[in-house]
């Protein structure tokens, strides 16, 4: 699924959620690199299963 | 003793073991090179030259009193920036960390100095090992030896290791491989590296930049050097839950020369596209060079390659950003504008996303297994490109303007998600004299045979042998 299209607003919303206090021309600068890793992530929906289990697991010893 | 600096690692030990030289010879030789030529080549961040002369004194002693020696013993080795190193600063390539000094060594470091080797100081790299041309705003980015006109990228994240040892300032290097910070670095500046196997080399003292991804490695002159190097370092660590306890096999042992019948399937969709068609010879050449020595090679697809930068965006960003949260916070102006801008996207990639990229891994390693039921080895390039002039962040490849950053991981990365053991060896120059470099993947622990392909490739071929122009004056101007 495609994700919403993120705005300077919106982004400037998660990062202070985050404790990132951004400027303008920080969060400009940010926005694309932002949109383009949520592409690549959307894309990887494809190839996953619903019981695909991740390849990393907690060992207790 | 020019000549005594490009001795193989092997020569070096034989050379110190039988008293045809002495350990402060040998460290006295590429310390006055380190002196001589890192004024332009900024390799090193930190020289430890009087420690070097007392270790190599000391190393002295030991072969002088008939003691039992290390397989590195009094070999001048040195050590990207972000192993930790008691009493030594460690910065990361990074101002944050500038003046940090450890007070315990990292586990390889001290397997090294078990060992007998002798270190010579910490290499430059990129910030954090989070960048893959090796660039660096704080201590200046290392010059690739290949090009003494014109400043290009060494590669990277382990620049300053793919230089020094390129440049012969140290016989051996270790580098770490998260995105394919040995393997570029080793194909940009002609030498050879391997990534081992996700577990198989202790990550305890060493600076991380993605937990899951990070790999510890040698970075050498030749294959065989690496196996002397990586079996130095590698085993179990109880510091480091996740290295293995798969046994350390005799990998110089494994050097034979012979890879008759051995089946090698060569990675040619995704892996040679966007790549010029003067590399893609290049490897191809490399390919008929193994059939020529018995093996025989095929294709193999690895379809889920292209999930690869998503996969490996999802993953590293976020473990990147969590281990920098706070200095990003409390300390942003001191970081270098590519790096803290990479490190803040992290902060919004969610926990659903990053797991889908753990997910996605999970798929990736076990269609890379399956490849192997046909393949003892994978070969293809390393890196599509080769070392372009520092700044340049856009390069031409067959019509195509393609990102220089995007571009050099894009061989690499896949195989830090699955774990593989990969070397890169250099397999050929372009016709501007620059390296080549091919990669030989294997099965999961399975180093040995990574590295008897490697080498028996470097038997038939002299690539390795050649050295950068640094030792010929520069021509007069016309």
């Amino acid at each position: 699924m495609e994700p919403e299209p993120l705005t300077l607003d919106s982004l400037r919303t998660l990062a202070r959620e985050r404790g990132l206090d951004l400027s303008d021309a920080e969060l400009a600068s940010l926005l694309p690199l932002v949109e383009a890793g949520r592409g690549m992530i959307a894309a990887l929906d494809r190839a996953l299963a619903r019981d695909t289990e991740p390849a990393s697991h907690f060992q207790a010893q | 003793m020019t000549d005594l600096v490009w001795r193989s690692i092997g020569e070096l030990a034989r050379a110190i073991a039988t008293r045809e030289v002495s350990p402060v010879e040998v460290t006295q030789a590429h310390l006055d090179r380190v002196a001589a030529l890192d004024g332009k080549m900024r390799a090193f961040i930190t020289v430890t030259a009087d420690a070097a002369l007392a270790a190599a004194k000391a190393a002295e002693a030991a072969v002088m009193a008939g003691e039992r020696l290390g397989p590195l013993h009094g070999v001048p080795l040195a050590l990207k920036d972000l192993y930790q190193t008691r009493g030594v600063r460690t910065t990361g390539g990074s101002r944050i960390l500038g003046e940090w000094v450890p007070e315990d060594d990292a586990t390889v470091v001290r397997r090294l100095a078990a060992a007998g080797a002798v270190s010579l100081g910490k290499l430059n790299m990129h910030e954090f090992a989070f960048g893959p041309e090796g660039l660096n705003p704080h201590y200046g980015t290392p010059w690739n030896p290949w090009d003494p006109n014109t400043h290009r990228i060494c590669g990277g994240s382990s620049s300053g290791s793919g230089a020094a040892v390129a440049a012969a300032l140290c016989a051996g290097t270790l580098g770490s491989d998260t995105g394919g910070s040995i393997r570029i670095p080793s194909a940009l500046c002609g030498i050879t590296g391997i990534k081992p196997t996700y577990g198989r080399v202790s990550r305890a003292g060493v600076l991380p930049l993605s937990w899951s991804m990070d790999h510890v490695g040698p970075m050498c002159r030749s294959a065989a050097d690496c196996a002397l190097m990586l079996g130095a370092i590698a085993g179990h660590d109880p510091r480091d839950p996740s290295t293995s306890v798969e046994p350390v096999p005799d990998w110089s042992a494994a050097l034979t020369g012979d890879v008759r019948g051995l089946r090698v399937g060569v990675l040619r969709a995704f892996f040679l596209e966007s790549t010029g068609v003067a590399l893609r010879q290049t490897v191809e050449e490399a390919v008929r060079t193994l059939e020529k020595l018995g093996a025989a090679a095929h294709d193999v697809g690895f379809a889920g390659a292209s999930l690869t930068p998503g996969a490996s965006f999802a993953v590293l960003s976020p473990e990147a950003y969590a281990y920098h949260e706070d200095w990003l916070r409390t300390r942003p102006q001191d970081y270098g504008d590519d790096v803290r801008e990479r490190l803040r996207v992290g902060a919004f990639v969610s926990a659903s996303d990053y797991l889908k990229g753990q997910r996605v891994r999970g798929l990736l390693r076990d269609e890379l297994n399956a490849a192997f039921a046909d393949a003892d080895v994978l070969v293809c390039a390393t890196t599509p490109i080769v070392a372009t002039p520092v700044g340049q962040t856009e390069v031409t490849v067959e019509h195509a303007r393609v990102a220089v950053r995007t571009s050099l991981i894009r061989y690499t990365r896949p195989f830090n998600l699955t774990g593989h053991p990969v070397a890169s060896v250099p397999c050929g120059f372009t016709a501007a004299g620059l390296p080549v470099g091919l990669q030989i993947v294997g099965r999961a622990f399975d180093e040995a045979t990574v590295l008897r392909v490697a080498d028996a490739y470097q038997r038939a071929t002299d690539w390795h042998k050649r050295r950068p122009p640094l030792d010929v004056p520069a021509a007069p101007p016309a």
